[in-house]
C-alpha cells in the first residue's frame, strides 16, 4: 500500500488569507464565469469561495487525509501580513494558531513557517522562536509579497535553516492579482541555492509553473526539489511529461488544499494520478514511491532541531 | 421553470449545459460522479450552482457546504429537492 506525505496544504480558514488576497482570487473567478455568460455577481463568487475556508482546524481536512491514504501533511504558513495590511490576524498570532492544530492533530502535520524579510531582527527572532520552541520544520516564502529568493534579508533565515537543516518552500509563479507576479520566478533559487548547498529548497507548483525552468535547476542543484501542486487545475499530461525528465527523485506529492476543494476531494486527487496515466511506463514503483512519500520524508527526516516535547 | 416543476431529468439537463461538450457527450445521469465522469471542476461547479439559482431558484448560499461537498449528480438533484 503507498503510504502518502502531502508537502502542500493550507489551513482552509479566512484568517489565513487576508480579504484583499481573496478579492483578487475571485476577481478572476468572476471575469471567468461571466465570460461564459454566467448569471454572477463577485459577491456571489465570494460567497461560494468563502465556503471552502470554514475548517480551521483542520478537523475536515483530517478526515480528507484519511480518505485518500494520506499519512502526514505539511501545512504552510504565508506571511501576507507585511504586503497586505487588511490581515486580520498578525503573523504571531498565525504562527499561535498553527501550533495549536498540530497539538489537536498529532503526527498528523507539519509547518513550515513563513516571517516576511522586511520585518527585520523582530520577523528573524520570531522564526527562530517557532522553529526552537515549537519544533516547527521548515520555512515557506511567498516572494510575490515583495522579494525575491536572492534577497539578502532572507540569508538570516537561511542560515537558521542550514543550522537546522531545515527545507525551504516557495511559491513560484502568478498567485492572487494583488500580488507581484514577476518575483517569483524559478532562478532566483539559483544563487541561494549555491550558497546554501546544505539547505533544500522545494519550488511550489513547479510541474504547471515554468516547468522547464523549475526541472533545470532540479536536474542541476543537488538541493533543489520541486511540489506539483497545482496539477488538479491542468491535464495530467504535464506531470507525465515530467516524470520522464530524470528527476523523479527531486518530486514531492502537494495538493495545495484548500485551493481545490471545489473541484473535488483529496481521495479524487489521489486517484486521479492512478487512474489518469500521470505516471509513464518507464516509472517504477520504487520511483512512485518516492514521489508519493519517500522524497519528503528525506527532506523532513534531516531536522535536527528537537523538538520542544523530545527535549523534555 | 418552476421548483414544483423540475424533475431529476431537468436538472440533469442543465449540468449537462454547463459542462464540456466532450464530458456531456455520452448524457448526465443521478449515478455519474461530477468530477471523474463528468470533469466539473471548481469553476463548474459553481456554474451549476449559479444557474441552478437562476433557472430553479436554488438558494445556492444556503447550500455551499452541500455544493462544495457534491461527489454524485444526485447529490446536486439532492440540493435542489431539500430547496
Amino acid at each position: 500500500m503507498t503510504r502518502i506525505i502531502d508537502f502542500h496544504c493550507h489551513i482552509a480558514s479566512e484568517m489565513c488569507f487576508p480579504g484583499s488576497f481573496q478579492s483578487g482570487v475571485v476577481d478572476n473567478m468572476t471575469v471567468a464565469l461571466q465570460s461564459k455568460g454566467m448569471p454572477v455577481t463577485k459577491d456571489k463568487v465570494a460567497k461560494m469561495h468563502a465556503g471552502t475556508l470554514r475548517d480551521p482546524l483542520c478537523d475536515h481536512l483530517v478526515k480528507e487525509m484519511d480518505d485518500a491514504g494520506i499519512d502526514e501533511a505539511v501545512l504552510l504558513v504565508p506571511d501576507f501580513t507585511y504586503a497586505l495590511r487588511d490581515s486580520t490576524h498578525s503573523i504571531e498570532e498565525l504562527i499561535e494558531h498553527h501550533k495549536l492544530v498540530v497539538d489537536r492533530h498529532p503526527g498528523r502535520f507539519k509547518v513550515f513557517v513563513g516571517v516576511d524579510p522586511r520585518w527585520g531582527e523582530a520577523g528573524v527572532s520570531l522564526f527562530e522562536k517557532a522553529i526552537v520552541d515549537y519544533g516547527f520544520d521548515g520555512m515557506k516564502l511567498y516572494p510575490p509579497c515583495g522579494y525575491r529568493l536572492s534577497d539578502k534579508l532572507l540569508y538570516p533565515y537561511y542560515e537558521i535553516c542550514s543550522q537546522y537543516s531545515l527545507p525551504v518552500l516557495s511559491h513560484i509563479g502568478a498567485t492572487s492579482p494583488v500580488l507581484d507576479f514577476e518575483l517569483a520566478l524559478p532562478i532566483y533559487v539559483d544563487k541561494p541555492a549555491r550558497d546554501f548547498p546544505g539547505v533544500d529548497f522545494v519550488l511550489a507548483h513547479g510541474s504547471v509553473h515554468y516547468p522547464d525552468e523549475c526541472a533545470m535547476l532540479c536536474n542541476n542543484r543537488p538541493n533543489v526539489y520541486i511540489d506539483v501542486s497545482g496539477y488538479e487545475a491542468v491535464e495530467v499530461a504535464g506531470l507525465n511529461a515530467l516524470f520522464r525528465r530524470g528527476i523523479n527523485h527531486k518530486i514531492l506529492f502537494g495538493t495545495d488544499w484548500p485551493v481545490f476543494r471545489l473541484q473535488g476531494h483529496q481521495s479524487d486527487f489521489v486517484n486521479r494520478l492512478l487512474e489518469e496515466e500521470a505516471f509513464p511506463e518507464t516509472m517504477s514503483e520504487a520511483e512512485r514511491d518516492l514521489f508519493f512519500f519517500k522524497n519528503a520524508k528525506r527532506l523532513l527526516e534531516k531536522k535536527t532541531s528537537p523538538s520542544p516535547s523530545a527535549a523534555g | 421553470m418552476s421548483e414544483q416543476a423540475v424533475t431529476d431529468e431537468a436538472i440533469c439537463q442543465i449540468i449537462k449545459g454547463v459542462i464540456s461538450k466532450s464530458a456531456a457527450k455520452g448524457g448526465v445521469t443521478p449515478e455519474m460522479n461530477l468530477q471523474t465522469d463528468l470533469g466539473v471542476d471548481s469553476l463548474g461547479l459553481m456554474s451549476i450552482a449559479f444557474v441552478l439559482e437562476e433557472q430553479v431558484g436554488v438558494d445556492a448560499f444556503s447550500h455551499v457546504d452541500q455544493f462544495i461537498n457534491a461527489e454524485y449528480v444526485s447529490d446536486i438533484i439532492k440540493i435542489v429537492r431539500e430547496n
